[in-house]
């Protein structure tokens, strides 16, 4: 990490809002760690009569995903407004990481926006920002 | 920002995917401690058309608001657009939140925070001259 007092990081959109039916199971877009040592793939979904199983899944060539062990989540619960935050240390994982999502009753429209941060070997940055207050 | 190579983090749920309601708000967060806040809009602009203008609010005590000045319009075509705001929390008001100002094509995005690095600021109380962690 930088030692200037600053994170830098990157925020995609990997997955937009998505339904389906029960039992099915929506992947979002790969990401690898670009220089970044940190990802947050941040989920937002309504839960209310829903049930959602998710977990972050890793691969060795970008084709063939796993879950990664221990990353398995169920506890969703019921709100509307529900956000869930999933953390990984790329050097913990193998270089492709996404998220599996995985609607076990109720339709539920899950989106992940992957935030990666910590330190970059660059100094150029990957988001446009809509606004910059700094 | 603590020196200590770690960064905190903190996430919160401000909207869920609906359709934009002008001149409604979302939930908003409190950045206390926090150094920066990010707040990221995922959205579905796919189709055309799609777009929104939105400020933002920022408060004291969470319940008196006003505009902070910055706002923005999102348009596009991309199924998979962000709307990403960084925050100099130094500048602002503890609480904040996001008002929709104007839509274009029925998008739905939803909203989230998350705030950066905790702020070390010594206690007056402290009496710190020199600190060494």
């Amino acid at each position: 990490m930088n030692n200037d007092g600053r994170t830098e990081l990157s925020v995609q959109n990997i997955l937009t809002a998505t339904s389906g039916a029960p039992g099915t199971t929506t992947h979002s877009a790969a990401v690898s760690s670009g220089g970044y040592r940190f990802a947050l793939f941040l989920v937002s979904v309504d839960m209310s009569s829903k049930t959602l199983e998710g977990a972050m899944q890793d691969s060795a060539d970008g084709v063939n995903f796993d879950d990664i062990p221990g990353s398995v989540f169920t506890a969703w619960g019921t709100a509307q407004i529900t956000a869930k935050t999933f953390l990984v240390r790329f050097e913990s994982v193998r270089p492709f990481v996404r998220m599996r999502l995985t609607r076990v009753t109720g339709s539920a429209a899950p989106s992940v926006t992957c935030v990666r941060y910590g330190e970059k070997n660059t100094t150029s940055s990957d988001t446009v920002f809509d606004i910059i207050d700094q | 920002m603590n020196n200590d190579y770690s960064t905190r983090i903190k996430t919160t749920a401000l909207r869920r995917h609906a359709t934009v309601v002008v001149g409604n708000s979302t939930a908003s967060f409190d950045a206390a401690n926090y150094r920066t806040a990010l707040i990221v809009m995922n959205a579905d602009f796919s189709g055309g058309g799609k777009s929104f203008t939105f400020s933002i609010e920022e408060s004291d005590d969470n319940s008196s608001w006003s505009l902070s000045g910055l706002s923005a319009t999102k348009s596009g075509n991309d199924a998979l657009t962000v709307v990403a705001v960084l925050l100099d929390t130094t500048k602002r008001k503890r609480f904040m939140r996001v008002k929709m100002d104007a839509v274009g094509g029925a998008p739905t995005p939803s909203a989230m925070a998350v705030c950066f690095n905790e702020a070390v600021t010594p206690d007056a109380a402290a009496n710190i001259d020199v600190a060494v962690v």
